[in-house]
């Protein structure tokens, strides 16, 4: 069953496109993955799903969840599904947390926003969550100010905020980034493991492709504001087709476990992300693609199926990726 | 107590022990003795050292000091040089207009800085927030004696609403003392006011792209949600600052207000007893307003750390 639908969405600064017709769908309970560069447009595309753009961007095309258009509604609407439906985990744990109030309070006041449940209820809840986010003595966090938490255990309480009304999906972006490499492992565990245990969708937005690819089972490749391919994390990893993907596998590929690499370098896709308003006309990967021809002039679109891919060269199907 | 506080305490009464040896040296060196200026300049030798003996002025200074802050703390402030009347009460008079007039101040600049800063960031991208960003701007270019003047023109001599100078003491009417106290307290507190207005500005603009106000929004706050509930405490530690800071610059723009108005308060006091060489009044009153000021900043230090945890009370 569908769960979320995009189609089309534009989102325009000062007549820019920072996002282009981005196209994406979400199943019921699925783990979605977006994987793309810094300047990809994937915080932006996040922040457009939430209805939570900056002042000054403008949006079109549509945002589908669980049958309801989200383009044009109003805030109290959306504020409505914000949180209760629909719920983000951010990239800054650090200082998404109100620093002058106590954490338990913070994720009271996320419960009691869409369940009228008396204060007493919503605290039992909060202590549940919290020790569902995996801390050993809920009632004693609970009194914390965030500052004396560490990374960690902030994000986890992010989490818990996040899962305080059983949302159908969440949207984390870059949920370990800012976290230490030994934590990071710790809280994408926790997330995959209570996604699947409340049986959310998940949209996981990265630009780290093995967390992506160990949490879920369907990728999307984003670049320049559009996704340019999209298919099961397995087929991602084998048998790519756009030539960006093929260039952003290699260049984790190119590395053995030693750290050597096969010439001596560390392999990189050629060129640099534009600015994001200095993207080409046509398709967005032309002048840093290999396989560019006159055709590229002309935007390529997705493809229907399963494996989908927004190119007029795509590789071959039969697993022919990396040669 | 916290230890916070007991430390706090003791760094609060050394300030206020140097600032009182601070303005009795100064007050004690500056040249002329009173018995002399008391006495004019016909006065004969032996008269003056008559009086500089009667006045205490001949014993060390030391004792001189121990004598004053002694007075102080018992509130036997003694008698004037000049008139040979009795200080604390004069003081205590002057008070009560000084004191309303400073805390009216305070009030009318924090009624108009509350919502033109709120709402001049909230409306930073549109005309409306520009022109109030302006407008505040103009307010503190003004100066109050420039505001004073007038108000006075407009509202005390065209439209005859208010008293133009003077002060209708308590004991006789309480509405006509805040009526005369009216016109000072708007001009005095406008200006501060269009100060405080700008820290409110800048405080709310940088609590509106705070992270956590977009995580409440996520949470499905709406904004006016998200800003009372989490903006407003974040938005008050500078602004608390800020109002400290205020309080002493409207205890000194009281000075110059109570002048124009010409009102019998503690600025008119020191004003005079300045150019009488009253300088046992002189030195009560500069203590005065030290004091005033030293404890303000210890409040906002404590109100300070209430608010915020991350500072805390060190229990």
């Amino acid at each position: 069953m569908t769960l979320l639908t995009v189609s089309d969405l534009v989102v325009e600064a000062a007549g820019q496109q920072i996002i282009r017709g981005l196209s994406l769908s979400v199943n019921a309970g699925e783990r979605v993955g977006l994987i793309g560069e810094s300047g990809s447009g994937k915080t932006m595309a996040a922040l457009a799903l939430m209805g939570l753009l900056p002042e000054g961007l403008s949006l079109q095309g549509s945002i589908e969840l669980e049958g309801v258009e989200l383009t044009g509604l109003s805030d109290r609407r959306y504020s409505e599904i914000r949180g209760d439906r629909l719920a983000m985990i951010f990239q800054e744990p650090m200082t998404a947390l109100d620093p002058l109030m106590r954490v338990g309070r913070q994720i009271r006041d996320a419960v009691r926003l869409h369940r009228r449940i008396s204060r007493a209820e919503a605290s039992s809840r909060m202590l549940q969550l919290l020790a569902r986010v995996g801390f050993p003595n809920p009632a004693e966090q609970a009194r914390r100010f965030p500052h004396q938490l560490s990374g960690g255990q902030r994000q986890r309480v992010l989490i818990a905020i996040a899962l305080a009304c059983d949302p159908a999906l969440i949207l984390a972006d870059e949920p370990t980034t800012a976290l230490d490499v030994t934590v990071q492992a710790q809280v994408l565990s926790l997330l995959q493991r209570l996604v699947r245990e409340e049986r959310s969708a998940l949209l996981l937005i990265s630009h780290d492709l093995a967390v992506v690819s160990s949490v879920c089972d369907r990728i999307l490749v984003m670049y320049g504001g559009t996704v340019v391919e999209s298919a099961p994390t397995r087929e991602i990893l084998t048998a790519p087709r756009h030539p960006y993907t093929v260039a952003l596998l290699d260049t984790s590929r190119g590395i053995s476990a030693d750290g050597e690499t096969a010439a001596g370098q560390l392999p990189t896709i050629p060129g640099a992300v534009p600015a994001w308003d200095q993207f080409p006309c046509g398709c967005v990967f032309r002048g840093r693609c290999p396989r560019e021809q006159d055709r590229c002039r002309e935007v390529p679109r997705l493809t229907e199926g399963e494996h989908r891919v927004a190119c007029w060269f795509p590789f071959s199907s039969e697993g022919g990726g990396g040669a | 107590m916290p230890r916070f506080l007991w430390r706090r305490l003791l760094t609060t009464i050394l300030t206020l022990l140097a600032a009182s040896l601070l303005v009795f040296v100064v007050l004690n060196f500056l040249p002329g003795s009173p018995a002399q200026v008391i006495l004019g300049t016909q006065a004969t030798r032996a008269a003056v050292r008559e009086l500089t003996v009667k006045l205490g002025l001949n014993q060390p200074l030391w004792m001189q000091y121990l004598h004053w802050i002694g007075g102080l703390l018992t509130l036997h402030l003694g008698r004037s040089y000049i008139s040979g009347q009795p200080i604390a009460p004069e003081i205590g008079s002057a008070l009560s207009v000084t004191a309303p007039l400073v805390l009216l101040g305070l009030l009318v600049g924090v009624a108009v800085a509350m919502p033109t800063g709120v709402v001049s960031a909230l409306r930073h991208r549109r005309a409306s927030g520009t022109i109030l960003a302006a407008a505040t701007q103009l307010g503190i270019a003004i100066p109050n004696f420039v505001l004073g003047i007038l108000l006075i023109i407009v509202a005390a001599v065209y439209l005859r609403l208010l008293p133009a100078s003077g002060f209708t003491p308590w004991t006789t009417s309480v509405v006509g003392a805040l009526q005369s106290l009216a016109l000072p307290a708007i001009s005095l507190g406008l200006v501060e006011g269009a100060i405080l207005s700008r820290y409110v500005r800048t405080a709310v603009l940088g609590v509106l792209s705070a992270d956590y106000l977009r995580t409440a929004r996520a949470e499905g706050m709406r904004r006016h949600q998200a800003l009372l509930r989490h903006g407003m405490r974040n938005a008050a530690l500078p602004v608390i600052t800020v109002l400290g800071l205020e309080l002493s610059g409207l205890v000194i723009g009281a000075v110059v207000i109570e002048a124009v108005f010409t009102l019998p308060g503690a600025g008119s006091l020191l004003l005079s007893s300045v150019a009488n060489r009253d300088l046992i009044v002189v030195q009560d009153l500069v203590m005065l307003v030290a004091a005033v000021v030293i404890v303000t900043n210890l409040l906002v230090d404590i109100m300070y750390r209430v608010v915020d945890p991350r500072i805390g009370l060190g229990s």
